[in-house]
């Protein structure tokens, strides 16, 4: 280029605007610790972000309806939360609030990450074992669900209690310790009662008594339930001997329900006891109650954990 | 009228956005709430000749915060005008807001025409910042009152340096006026400074000249000019007294002095400074634009999109010395006032001393840094609007540019989540604009005038204000919807004056830094006392005891001061605070009662008003009087027009002896100087006004009479 015809250049660009942008933000780049402000303004923005808990911690203990609104708002807290400073709580929270927004697969994703960053914690696999059971991928239920099973009471009562986002959740602090053990058993229980359903949906029976026993080796089986599952899957499975004991133990307790009589008179049928399942099976027809069903495990009863 | 059409316009149209403000549907919050009662107080007492240095309906009886609102305001004259004939106080007092908002935007257009020599330019500024979210802040803050004196200032700055005379040099002296008495003028302080140093390092060249010329002015101006500048360092003496006030201690700031130990009460902390400024605000800002636009809210800073687009558009104008000036000085303020940015702000606070005297940084943003960017890019808009591509190829090229911009703008809404239609309606009709006035016969780009330039810019507004009016309106809506379920036929109760069974002591509450300004001893008490014994306390404005009990502020005992309290003890505790102190009643025992509480036959009330309350009295015996105000140095007392000492009585509140038989007892706030000084100041502002009005209408009188 002509030495003219540069400097014409020159001064063509260096009087533009754009230059002197561009040189305001190298100067500044040399003089301003941009990460500093950056990470100090986050916090202080976040701290205002912050809406106020009350309709979530109610709607989380299932006193309030769904409020779409609101719903969002929190999502859109957490979500800078999450871009700010990643963490599995928060994760956590956000893969509930876009599982009520009906955002399934964000959802998902939020619980891959948080369960990928916290694996000790129950209520990620649990969630993600309940989304896809809610979405009948009852195959993809099964391992995040026996992962949840995996996890330690007191590990994750600890990992709750310490956790700065969950504490907004907790209530009063008077018999917490309880509370969450209870909550913890609740969903240990629900656990089994999905992984039962799924094996049940994929007529996997050999899981499913594999499940409930493994429920009633846990202590979670004082209503007998899961007795009732095990006799049903031991009699698809033909073991009429070993279903017609867990069926037995579960009528006594309840005495009215005519789906299990009518599974025990189909063993004792099958067991070649004539007589006894005439009986049974003219119980089971006047039985007025239904008991346990299976197909009422969905949605409606088993929800997901905010924490 | 026709050349007034647009601006008619968009006050119309802000109006409009605005509508459930006037029509009082929407409640001030936070500090306007604060500086609604100020002004109301203030102006309540005015109008009944008192002039009001003393605040017994604050949450602590306290000296009033006139500095806070700048008493001295003649613009405040509105608001007793409206009063006057018959608009209620809530509704003038926001037409007074809306009103100084628009002279404040008036003082904009006139500057930006100053700077750019260009009405469209000027128009675009004006509604740039007019439809910014600068106004927003009339329902929350209290900025405005600061913003519009500064921009005055600057508009009769530019004028008095184009062209000096004595309008203009009045007009400024006049914004100075203001500024030093309203709030906290370091911030236009800083402003200021900063400006000079900038324009001294731009304008280098011409600085010589500029100074003949003020020179020049005082010379053919000497008396005036002295005037002026006498008038100025008097009203200087009103920040500086105020100082020197608040410097003894008596007047506390326990929210704002938070954490800043035994320095000037006035003083803020370097933690409190750097908790909340410019970088904070923008980023908590942006959580509400683009996809979170229908969350708007309060306190979001917002400039409408034509703005970004000027601002793109204007990459390939050239930096002439006006840009540069503005880009300069916005620069430097920035990095100063943001303190973890560099270390300018530390050496500043160390070193300075007005830096320890302010906190809020981020109000640069809204006063100084928003006005700064429009009229750059508004200065940039008057170069590109005035380009003429004369050849094919330059006209291609600035086609190709202008799609880059606005479809560049599209494409980052987008993608950054907004779905706001009003958003992409701007950048269209924008297109349109340049696309007429570049690439269209000269009849039509001849004829675009300053109505597409307010349909564009207005557009994004109406729909963000819109949301910003619902999720301002639905909290407060709830609120009046459970009131009106109550009995229409019950009146909500007067707020208690000052002498009824409710004292408004009634609605302190005991906890740490309950108050955001008040008298220090009240403070300790409240921080101390047991709350149910307060509680037990606090109902009555006058007590009347028998005996005294002497206490040391070193030692004070608060558990057995509040077991009193709660026992209705028959003893006021006194501190001495270094006076003599003698018994009137001679040591003898106080009979078993409880004190006396509130008025009766031996205690009667004469007058009462904010500055002064006058008793009767006619006790058997000599008594002890607790009148449940503030206890403040500035009291005085007088029994029967002869002085009385008046004791700090209950750790934070008056008390004196009173003298069997027939009394009058006169509780008087303040020197009759300082009253003298404040309205002496107030009859300078009015006429510093008057001369100004004067001094703009004379020439017009003139002219019309010869022509």
């Amino acid at each position: 280029m002509k030495p003219g015809r540069f400097i014409k250049f020159w001064n063509l660009i260096c009087n533009r605007a754009i230059t002197f942008y561009l040189l305001a933000m190298v100067v500044s780049a040399g003089f301003v610790d941009y990460d500093l402000v950056l990470s100090h303004a986050r916090g202080a923005a976040l701290s205002r972000l912050i809406p106020p808990f009350n309709y979530l911690y109610s709607f989380a203990n299932g006193l309030q309806p769904v409020d779409r609104e609101k719903l969002k708002e929190y999502a859109y807290y957490f979500e800078k939360v999450n871009a700010y400073v990643p963490r599995a709580d928060a994760y956590g929270v956000l893969g509930y609030l876009y599982f009520h927004l009906g955002k399934d697969r964000k959802a998902v994703a939020c619980f891959k990450k948080a369960s990928r960053m916290d694996p000790q914690a129950f209520n990620f696999h649990y969630n993600l074992g309940v989304i896809y059971f809610n979405r009948q991928f009852y195959e993809d239920a099964i391992p995040p669900l026996e992962k949840a099973l995996e996890t330690s009471v007191a590990v994750n009562l600890n990992y709750i209690t310490s956790s700065k986002v969950y504490f907004r959740f907790l209530g009063p602090q008077e018999d917490i310790g309880s509370r969450l053990n209870q909550y913890l058993r609740e969903g240990f229980q629900n656990t089994y009662r999905l992984l039962v359903s799924s094996s049940l949906y994929l007529k996997d029976y050999r899981r499913m008594l594999h499940y409930a026993t493994a429920a009633i080796t846990a202590a979670l089986d004082e209503d007998k339930e899961f007795h009732y599952y095990a006799g049903l899957a031991a009699f698809h499975l033909g073991k009429f001997v070993q279903a017609g004991a867990f069926l037995k133990e579960y009528v006594q307790v309840h005495p009215n329900d005519s789906s299990a009589l009518y599974y025990l008179g189909m063993t004792l049928k099958a067991l070649g006891d004539e007589k006894a399942a005439e009986v049974v099976m003219g119980l089971a027809k006047a039985a007025s109650t239904s008991g346990v069903s299976i197909e009422s495990i969905h949605s409606d009863t088993i929800s997901l954990h905010i924490f | 009228m026709k050349k007034y059409f647009p601006f008619l316009l968009s006050m119309l149209v802000w109006l409009f956005c605005f509508r459930e403000f006037l029509a009082n549907q929407l409640p001030l919050t936070s500090d306007a709430q604060a500086y609604y009662e100020h002004i109301q107080f203030f102006i309540e007492n005015i109008t009944k000749g008192i002039y009001p240095l003393w605040d017994p309906h604050h949450q602590v009886p306290t000296e009033f915060f006139l500095r806070r609102f700048g008493s001295f305001n003649p613009f405040y004259t509105l608001i007793v005008i409206l009063n006057s004939v018959g608009v209620p106080y809530d509704t003038a007092y926001r037409l007074f807001l809306v009103f100084y908002y628009f002279l404040g935007m008036t003082g904009f257009y006139l500057l930006a025409k100053r700077i750019w020599a260009n009405k469209t330019v000027a128009f675009t500024a004006y509604l740039l910042l007019t439809f910014s979210a600068l106004g927003t802040r009339m329902f929350d803050s209290y900025i405005l009152f600061m913003f519009i004196a500064m921009v005055w200032f600057f508009y009769f700055l530019v004028a008095f340096t184009q062209k000096p005379d004595r309008k203009s040099l009045l007009g400024l002296i006049f914004s100075l006026m203001i500024l030093a008495t309203t709030y906290i003028p370091f911030y236009f302080l800083v402003i200021a400074a900063t400006f000079v140093l900038t324009f001294a390092v731009v304008y280098v060249t011409e600085m010589k000249n500029i100074l003949r010329r003020y020179w020049e002015f005082i010379v053919r101006n000497k008396a005036f000019t002295a005037l002026c500048i006498l008038i100025l360092l008097l009203t200087m003496l009103v920040p500086l007294f105020f100082y020197q006030e608040a410097g003894r201690g008596e007047f506390v700031l326990p929210m704002r002095n938070a954490g800043h130990g035994q320095s000037h009460v006035l003083s803020v902390s370097m933690e409190a400074i750097t908790w909340w400024g410019i970088v904070e605000d923008l980023l908590f800002s942006s959580y509400f634009l683009f996809s979170n636009l229908s969350n708007f809210q309060s306190a979001v800073f917002y400039i409408p999109l034509f703005a970004y687009v000027l601002f793109l558009a204007g990459v390939i104008t050239t930096m002439n010395k006006k840009l540069v000036l503005l880009a300069l000085w916005g620069l430097g303020l920035l990095l100063m006032n943001m303190p973890l940015a560099t270390p300018v702000y530390a050496f500043l606070y160390e070193h300075v001393f007005i830096f320890k005297y302010f906190r809020n940084l981020h109000f640069f943003l809204w006063v100084i840094l928003l006005p700064i960017f429009i009229l750059f890019v508004t200065g940039q808009f008057g170069q590109f609007w005035s380009l003429e591509p004369k050849t094919r190829k330059q006209k291609t090229g600035l086609m190709i540019f202008l799609v880059l911009v606005h479809a560049g703008l599209a494409v980052f809404l987008f993608c950054s989540g907004s779905r706001n239609w009003s958003s992409y309606l701007v950048l269209v009709l924008s297109f349109v604009l340049f696309g007429a006035r570049f690439f269209t016969k000269a009849q039509i780009r001849n004829a675009i005038g300053l109505l597409p330039i307010l349909c564009i810019v207005i557009v994004e507004p109406l729909e963000v204000y819109s949301y910003f009016v619902r999720n301002y309106l639905e909290p407060h809506r709830l609120a009046s919807t459970a009131q009106k379920k109550e009995e229409p036929s019950k009146q909500q109760p007067p707020a208690p004056a000052v002498l009824d069974h409710g004292s408004p002591l009634a609605a302190a509450k005991p906890s740490a830094a309950v108050m955001y300004y008040g008298v220090g001893w009240f403070n300790l008490l409240i921080e101390n006392i047991d709350p149910a014994a307060w509680e037990q306390y606090r109902h009555e404005k006058f007590l009347v005891y028998d005996r005294v009990e002497l206490i040391d502020d070193r030692t004070i005992d608060f558990e057995k001061i509040g077991a009193s309290f709660k026992e209705k003890r028959n003893v006021a505790f006194v501190a001495r605070d270094g006076k003599d102190y003698q018994s009137p009643s001679g040591g003898q025992p106080a009979p078993r009662r409880e004190p006396s509480a509130g008025l009766s036959p031996e205690l009667g009330l004469i007058t009462l008003n904010p500055n002064e309350v006058r008793l009767r009295t006619n006790f058997p015996v000599p008594r002890f009087l607790v009148y449940n105000d503030s206890f403040h140095s500035g009291w005085k007392a007088y029994v029967n027009e002869k002085p009385a000492d008046i004791w700090r009585a209950n750790v934070a509140f008056k008390g004196l002896w009173i003298p069997a038989g027939e009394q009058t007892v006169y509780f008087r706030f303040g020197a009759p100087a300082k009253y003298a000084f404040n309205i002496f100041m107030m009859v300078v502002f009015y006429a510093v006004f008057a001369g100004i009005i004067w001094l703009y209408i004379t020439p017009l009188i003139r002219r019309q009479r010869a022509g």
